[in-house]
This record gives structure tokens, C-alpha cells and sequence, in this order.
């Protein structure tokens, strides 16, 4: 009896601080607005000439990184390199994006951010836009990435809920087919009509419902994101809400109210309503009295695109291409360098910053130290926890010895301290000049910029600083070839690659 | 910086985009569903996930079972 006694003792402990444990989880909510680059938050772009004062209410109110960058330069590689915390370049997308119908990027067997919030009790979630592909439906079984082939009433395995979400909604991509809603694995509708490309901009043909309405799609997300918290707050497990936005990036929708409001264009519309549908999350979350328990993460996917018209917005006083060189797709800063902000309220010092240089893909590793949970190895591989920085400690180390940067169209770029050498002769991506361009302007084939003097990356030192290149090469090369870039045993890239065209190393056979 | 200027945050104009918006404007379920949701696409799917939408989608519908969604789809 009085082992039985002990025995129950321990047991009422265990669960006891098991219980503890949880109740001191906070919830965890990432935003991560779509082509919306560093100049496009007021509150870091003096000149903007507008106001995204939701954003900058966060940044206000939480912690700021000024030199944080995506993974990539475009959409899904900074989406599996922010939900893995690996550079997708290490897996099977050795450039530009997934495309429409094809097949998942996420490996079956990794580790995703939302397995990992799952695993310690939460609810996880992500309303807005996938874009990491998806294994469609075969007419009498199978999968196919053929379109004539789908059977769009059948569910659609291979999304968020195969990779560690309990809940999804959204359209997957906004500007893609099917223009649809779906909840989970389901296609909310039926498919009756086909949308005309360039129905509006960006936008590519393909079946829909009828009457799809690409003006109501934003205001739906803030209206749904805003339903799950309030809901959560009757819940006794803490919840993982990714909201991956689907604006400003096309089609650029705003909503009719609001149509006009920035006199200039309706892009700038967009960005103001994006803005708002930010303000609506965080009220959502304030007024369920979840806010002071709650991490939240606000970024981006890459720089802003040069469909938002910077010269109209110029004409109008709107300055979106202000502090970096290029835009979405290059290798130059303004492919990649965002906006990051974490707001944590009592536990991050409001109004504080940093200048370490830090990747989106640091924020699984950053949730795994909030979680206490130990990454395995073949995890995370260029994820470094944020949480000391973010708690006030100051580090005598970078947090990255070196970051690694890459384009749509797959060229390298790799940054140490105040180096930068892209593995490019031009943008290596979408802003002048092109690869081709560069080619026949017979620019040299490396690019070496001194961002602290050099922050618009307009001279090129490779030929004055050999050395340099020569360290940061091997480098990169190390970064690959490993497989990883921090601690830890070496892992595999996909299919064991270690060598792409462009890199200045021959690939085995040609030695 | 300062955490003086007042809360940005707020609700802005009613969301009322969308053909499925016209349709709950009309005050009917069975105009949302279908208008919008036609579930007999999705009753071999489980009851959950009906659940979970009505509750997501409409505040004034706390839970629907799947034969009500079924009956009023018909």
C-alpha cells in the first residue's frame, strides 16, 4: 500500500509539472508577408513617403534584427528554409520555385517547425498561402502533376496537414490554380470555371469556382487568423499559428475599401490594406487577452518585386527601393534582406535591435530553445537560436559565421561580417544587370562588396581583396559540402549533391 | 523610439468581398453552403472538418452535425 502510495505520489508530480511545463509555453504566431522587402516598413525606411503603422507598432513593441534575410531571394525557398530551418538549396530546388502542380518540396522525414510545436502539446495552424507544392489527385488513383489529370474532389495529400499542421486554410497560390479555398486536404467548392491569364496581374490560367473574387482574398485571411485566435482562447493547449500572407505580391487585389486610399496606385492600396490585415491579427490577439503569452514573429519571403511599379511610386512620393540595390530574385541586398521583428511581451525588451546578421531559417531553431527541445542532428542544419539575442544577451561570437545567400535563377552569394561575394557577373536575378546582360558587358564572374562602406553594393573589390575571395570561397564550398552550417556531424545534400553550374570549384568528375 | 503613439492596431472596415459574403448577407446557411461550400463534395470527409468550418466561418452557428449540413445541402 504505501508503495502504491509513493507510486501515485510521483506519478501526481510528474503530471504536475508536465502541466507547469505547458503553462509556461508560450503561443507562438510567425507572419510572413509575401515580396515585401526592408524599405517597405515605415518605421525602417525613413523616405518611404507612407505609413504601415501596424507594422511598426510591432516593431515599436518588440525586438528588431536590421540585417536579417531570407533564404532566398523568392517564394517557396524561403518558405521550406523558414518552416525546416535548412537552406532549400540543399534540397532537390537547386533554383526558382515549385512550380504549379508539382509534386511536394518538404521531405517526408524532416523534422518541420510545426512537428516540433506538435510534439510539445500544441494546436498548429497555418492560414495563407503554401506554396511547397502538393501531391495531386489522380483520376482513378495515383498523383499526377498534369492538370487534365486531377480529380479536384478527391483530397489533396501532401500539404500543411502531412507536414505537421492540424489546420489549414487558404488558396495555396493566390496568382496560381486552382482559384480555390480549401480547408485541409479539401477543396472548398467545386470547380466550374476557368480563370483567364492575366486576369489580373501575375495572374496564370487555370480551373476555379465560379466567380472568384481576388479582392476578397486578403480580408478573408485577417477575418480567419483573427476567428482562430479568439478561439484558441478557450483552449487549454497553446497554439502555433503560421500566417503566411499572400500580399503585396500579385495579384495585387486590394480589397474596394480599400481602393484609392493611397492616391498613388493600387499597389500602394495593397501594402496599406497588408499593413492593416497585420493590425487586425495583433487586435485579434489583444483583445482575447492572449498578447502578453504570445511570441510573435513578423518577416518576409524576399525583397519587393518589381511589379509594385517603383517608378510609378516614386512619381507619387511612395520610395520602396530606397536603401539596397536590386529587388525580389537577386543576390543583391534587395533580394533578400527583410524586415524582421519579434514581439514578446515581458520577456523581450520593447524598441530593442540588432545588427547581427541572421536567415529566416533561424527561427526554428530560435522556437526549439523557447520549447527546450533538443534538435537532432540531421535537423535545422542552418538554424541558430535568436533566443539570448532576444533575451538581452549579448553574444562575443556572430550567430553565423557566415550567411549564404541565392537567387532565383540559383547563383550563390555568401556574407561574412562587412564581405559580401556574390558568385554572379550581374543581379543573378530579375533587377539590371540580368546574367546575360552582365555576360556580354564582360563584368567579371564574382561580385566582392564592402557592405559597411558599400552598403548599395556598387563597387565591385573582388580584383583589390583576393585573399578575401579566396576565404569566402572556401567557405561556401565548406558550407556545401557539409551539408550543414553549424555545429554538428556533416549531413547529406539531396542526392548527395555538393557542386551546382556557377560555383567556381569543378564538380568530381571534372578534376 | 517610444511606445507612446497609440494602438494602430484596430478593425478596420467590414470584410464583405466575395460572392460567399453576398451569400451570408442573406442570412441563410444554406445559401453559404451552397453558394459557396457545396458539401455533399465533402460529407465522405469527416464530420470534423464541417464543424470546424461553420465555427471558423460563421459566429452565430456553434456546431452543426453532419446530417443537419447534410439536410440542409439537400
Amino acid at each position: 500500500m504505501r508503495r502504491e502510495l509513493l507510486l501515485y505520489l510521483i506519478f501526481s508530480v510528474s503530471l504536475l509539472s508536465t502541466s507547469l511545463a505547458e503553462a509556461d509555453q508560450p503561443n507562438v504566431i510567425v507572419i510572413l508577408a509575401d515580396d515585401m522587402g526592408y524599405d517597405s516598413v515605415s518605421g525602417l525606411n525613413a523616405n518611404m513617403g507612407m505609413e504601415t503603422p501596424s507594422i511598426d507598432q510591432l516593431m515599436r513593441e518588440g525586438f528588431s534584427f536590421t540585417d536579417a534575410h531570407s533564404t532566398s531571394a523568392v517564394c517557396t525557398p524561403t518558405r521550406y528554409g523558414l518552416l525546416t530551418g535548412r537552406y532549400s538549396w540543399r534540397s532537390r530546388l537547386k533554383r526558382g520555385i515549385v512550380g504549379v502542380w508539382e509534386r511536394p518540396l518538404i521531405e517526408d522525414e524532416r523534422l518541420t517547425l510545426p512537428e516540433m510545436f506538435r510534439h510539445h502539446g500544441y494546436d498548429t495552424a497555418c492560414i495563407g498561402k503554401w506554396h511547397l507544392g502538393w501531391n495531386w489527385p489522380k483520376k482513378g488513383g495515383g498523383t499526377t502533376t498534369k492538370e487534365s489529370e486531377i480529380d479536384f474532389t478527391a483530397p489533396v495529400k501532401g500539404g500543411p496537414n502531412d507536414h505537421g499542421f492540424d489546420y489549414y486554410f487558404g488558396d495555396d497560390v493566390p496568382n496560381w490554380p486552382p482559384y480555390i479555398w480549401r480547408e485541409n486536404d479539401r477543396l472548398l467548392g467545386e470547380i466550374t470555371a476557368r480563370m483567364k491569364s492575366g486576369a489580373m496581374v501575375g495572374v496564370s490560367a487555370g480551373p476555379a469556382v465560379a466567380k472568384w473574387d481576388f479582392r476578397a482574398v486578403l480580408a478573408e485571411y485577417s477575418k480567419r487568423c483573427g476567428q482562430y485566435i479568439r478561439d484558441r482562447r478557450e483552449q487549454e493547449k497553446p497554439f502555433f499559428l503560421y500566417v503566411p500572407l499572400p500580399s503585396p505580391h500579385t495579384p495585387i487585389a486590394p480589397h474596394k475599401n480599400y481602393q484609392g486610399k493611397s492616391k498613388v496606385s493600387e499597389y500602394a492600396d495593397f501594402l496599406i490594406q497588408t499593413d492593416a490585415a497585420i493590425g487586425e491579427i495583433m487586435l485579434a490577439l489583444q483583445e482575447s487577452k492572449q498578447d502578453e503569452n504570445t511570441l510573435v514573429f513578423f518577416t518576409c519571403d524576399n525583397g519587393t518585386s518589381n511589379k509594385a511599379n517603383f517608378a510609378q511610386l516614386d512619381a507619387g512620393g511612395i520610395h520602396l527601393n530606397e536603401n539596397w540595390r536590386g529587388w525580389k530574385a537577386d543576390a543583391y541586398e534587395g533580394g533578400h534582406r527583410v524586415p524582421f521583428f519579434v514581439r514578446w511581451p515581458g520577456k523581450i525588451k520593447s524598441g530593442s535591435s540588432s545588427s547581427e546578421t541572421i536567415t529566416l531559417a533561424d527561427i526554428m531553431a530560435t522556437c526549439a530553445s523557447v520549447l527546450d527541445h533538443p534538435l537532432p542532428t540531421n535537423a535545422a542544419e542552418d538554424s541558430v537560436s535568436l533566443l539570448n539575442t532576444l533575451l538581452g544577451q549579448k553574444a562575443e561570437q556572430p550567430l553565423h559565421p557566415v550567411v549564404v545567400h541565392h537567387s532565383v535563377s540559383g547563383h550563390f552569394a555568401i556574407r561574412q561580417g562587412k564581405w559580401k561575394l556574390l558568385f554572379c557577373r550581374g543581379s543573378g536575378g530579375w533587377s539590371p544587370p540580368r546574367e546575360a546582360a552582365a555576360a556580354k558587358q564582360n563584368l567579371p564572374p564574382i561580385q566582392l562588396f564592402n557592405l559597411v562602406e558599400d552598403p548599395k553594393e556598387t563597387q565591385n573589390l573582388q580584383a583589390q581583396y583576393p585573399a578575401v575571395v579566396e576565404e569566402l570561397t572556401a567557405k561556401l564550398r565548406q558550407v556545401i559540402e557539409c551539408g550543414r552550417s553549424t555545429p554538428g556531424p556533416n549531413q547529406a545534400n539531396h542526392a548527395g549533391a555538393t557542386w551546382w553550374p556557377g560555383l567556381p570549384w569543378k564538380k568530381p568528375s571534372q578534376k | 523610439m517610444t511606445t507612446e503613439k497609440p494602438n494602430a492596431w484596430k478593425k478596420h472596415e467590414p470584410h464583405d468581398g466575395g460572392d460567399h459574403r453576398e451569400a451570408e448577407k442573406k442570412g441563410s446557411l444554406a445559401a453559404i453552403a451552397k453558394d459557396l461550400y457545396p458539401f455533399e463534395l465533402h460529407l465522405s470527409s469527416d464530420e470534423l472538418m464541417l464543424r470546424r468550418f461553420f465555427r471558423a466561418d460563421t459566429s452565430h452557428i456553434e456546431t452543426i452535425t453532419q446530417t443537419e449540413a447534410y439536410r440542409i445541402c439537400r
